[in-house]
């Protein structure tokens, strides 16, 4: 439902209405940054003139998805896209990196790839176990040992 | 030169340049670890050593190191480096149609190729590529970026509006922190964090590596990425027919290499672009698994190599970062790089080439023997490796400054990454953009600057060959990519060729 929603019609249309919006963002902070008395020279001068650019670009891109949508008619097709596993995957990846540093990268990284791997679809738990276990002190050897680099 | 050179090899140094070539291949195959990281901790671990045998396994991780990008960038489509987002393009889909040991045999060879390509003429014409290098001002910089952003043409299999767009987003989102000129913040809503800018590696991650999960868990099929590797067939003959190709691609790297700041991105792109756009029948379309893409790219950012050790060696002044880092080295252990070296220290210079000559040697050895076994990883079901590789990502975005804020920018920039892709839009020109965008600025206010106190900037663009070389590069670069100039450069060659027969 909510791909349809997000995908429905010509998506170049929406694309370059957040440009357009975008562009304008950018260039208003550019306008408030301090100039030091420069004009050329400011720090917001390069925003401004690629806020410009966008502008442009974004309006280019909306003529090109009116132009497309009156000579083809017809919606673009739908995108097929599990938005619910991706919008998971996500969250679990935010969740991971938030608890990292609460509990050791060890048990914290095993316990992320066997949820991980539990979800995505492999039910055997002999190969969830293994491949969690091997590759959280695979990686802990190489990184933590081998490269110093310290681990959370 | 070969005399010293083959005076200096021996059993030891051998084995300490193909100990450096592993850890090499190891570090820049891994995304998040860079060769710039190990030759870091490769400067402490050799302070004790003598001279000879620490440049032996420092060349070996750099040659290994720059040449190793390819293999992740081919295989599970995350580039090790972004020197090797280029190899991407090519690389995956070739994986992806069962020829990843092909793939990874053309990345090897190829990379063997622009590394020799680059230390030869390290070898032969330093002095005159250094005054060259050093001839390039500000604007010259500004320029070359420019023009590097017209290839974005050539990462864009879709719509060029939309690769400008990426492009232009990277370049945004590298004026965020501090301005290089006047120090004041950009762009950081007060985040402390974002004061030091949006850092390449992390995003890179994301954009490549985390967005590629993504996209694989929402498509919702996690069989392998291809049902057979391929076999490795060593066809030297076979790559040798690109030769006039790796050569263009080696000469782009090493004149790019030999500029500091600007380093294997940006030659490794401009390469892809200029055989997409000479090489007349690709063994299939460019973005599509041709062999072409591969052989410019990776010719191109080996030979950076030999081409960043030239105004290292010859003016002390580094070319990339990895040469940075090798110049502390040489500092460390007594020895001054610049134009007393080859008086006072010439045997340093043979090392040097020794190593690196060495070095490529190894770099086949290795992918004849222990690169075709990586390839398959092309074989694991993606419901397994789709978790590794985000476990990698993080570890990797967490490695190169030890902050938990990179890994929440790399998880964000994989999620943008993904929306970008299933709306059409290539990740590569944002980090073309990303790579350009800071020089461009710095440069073009630094040209500003001085033209403000000396020659107007109409004058300096004009009367510089410099310059005006580059911006006939630019012009041509543009309008190559606009169909209908295209089609009048087709029609004038025909007529042309017509009247000449």
């Amino acid at each position: 439902m909510l791909s349809r929603w997000f995908f429905k019609g010509n998506t170049d249309k929406v694309d370059s209405i957040l440009f357009l919006l975008l562009s304008v963002f950018i260039f208003f902070l550019s306008t408030r940054m301090d100039s030091f008395g420069q004009t050329v020279l400011s720090p917001g001068t390069f925003p401004a003139v690629g806020a410009g650019v966008l502008f442009f670009l974004a309006l280019a891109l909306f003529c090109k998805a009116m132009r497309q949508e009156l000579s083809s008619g017809a919606d673009k097709a739908v995108h097929e896209t599990k938005w619910k596993s991706v919008l998971v995957v996500t969250l679990l990846c935010l969740v991971y990196v938030w608890v990292l540093p609460l509990f050791h990268f060890v048990i914290t990284t095993m316990v992320f790839l066997a949820f991980f791997l539990f979800y995505i679809g492999e039910r055997r738990i002999w190969m969830v176990s293994v491949v969690s276990i091997s590759t959280t002190l695979v990686i802990y050897f190489i990184f933590g040992n081998m490269l110093k680099v310290l681990l959370p | 030169m070969l005399l010293q050179m083959l005076s200096i090899i021996d059993l030891h140094f051998i084995v300490l340049v193909l100990a450096g070539s592993l850890g090499g291949l190891l570090v820049g195959a891994i995304p998040g670890l860079s060769v710039t990281m190990a030759t870091a901790l490769l400067v402490s671990i050799t302070f004790s050593w003598s001279v000879k045998s620490a440049i032996a396994v420092i060349m070996g991780v750099y040659v290994s190191g720059v040449f190793a990008g390819a293999v992740s960038a081919i295989l599970i489509n995350i580039p090790g480096a972004p020197a090797a987002v280029a190899t991407t393009l090519d690389g995956f889909p070739m994986a992806q149609k069962g020829e990843a040991s092909k793939a990874l045999w053309a990345a090897t060879f190829q990379s063997f190729i622009g590394t020799v390509f680059g230390l030869f003429v390290l070898s032969l014409v330093a002095k005159p590529i250094t005054s060259i290098a050093l001839a390039f001002s500000p604007l010259d910089y500004f320029l070359l970026a420019v023009f590097g952003l017209t290839t974005v043409g050539s990462l864009t299999s879709k719509s060029f509006i939309k690769g400008l767009i990426s492009a232009l987003l990277g370049i945004m989102f590298s004026l965020v922190g501090m301005d290089p000129i006047m120090g004041s913040t950009r762009f950081t809503f007060g985040s402390m964090n974002l004061q030091a800018g949006i850092p390449l590696i992390p995003v890179l991650i994301g954009l490549f590596g985390f967005s590629e999960v993504l996209t694989q868990v929402g498509q919702g099929t996690l069989k392998a990425i291809a049902s057979k590797a391929g076999r490795l067939k060593i066809d030297i003959m076979g790559m040798l027919k690109y030769l006039p190709l790796s050569l263009r691609s080696a000469a782009i790297g090493t004149i790019i290499g030999a500029l500091p700041g600007a380093g294997g991105p940006v030659a490794s792109l401009i390469a892809y672009d200029q055989a997409r756009k000479t090489v007349k029948n690709p063994s299939r379309p460019f973005g599509e698994g041709a062999v072409e893409g591969i052989v410019a790219s990776e010719a191109a950012n080996n030979a950076c190599v030999g081409g960043a050790l030239i105004p290292m060696l010859t003016l002390a002044i580094p070319g990339d970062a990895v040469t940075a880092v090798i110049l502390a080295a040489f500092y460390v252990h007594g020895l001054r790089p610049g134009p007393l070296l080859f008086l006072e220290t010439p045997e340093l210079f043979s090392i040097i080439l020794a190593g690196g000559f060495l070095g490529a040697f190894m770099m086949i050895l290795l992918g004849i023997t222990v690169v075709p076994q990586l390839a398959k990883v092309v074989l694991v079901p993606k419901r397994i490796l789709m978790p590794v590789v985000t476990v990698l990502c993080v570890i990797g975005a967490y490695a190169v400054n030890s902050s938990l804020f990179e890994v929440f920018l790399m998880i964000i920039f994989g999620f943008l990454g993904f929306v970008m892709r299933k709306r059409d839009y290539s990740v590569a020109p944002m980090v073309l953009g990303l790579v350009l965008g800071g020089i461009m600025d710095s440069s073009l206010r630094r040209a500003i600057n001085l033209a403000e106190a000396g020659d107007s900037l109409l004058v300096s663009l004009f009367m510089r060959p410099i310059s005006l070389i580059l911006l006939v590069l630019i012009i041509f670069s543009i309008m190559s990519n606009i169909p209908a100039c295209r089609q009048v450069f087709r029609s004038i060659f025909r007529r042309r060729k017509t009247d000449a027969s």
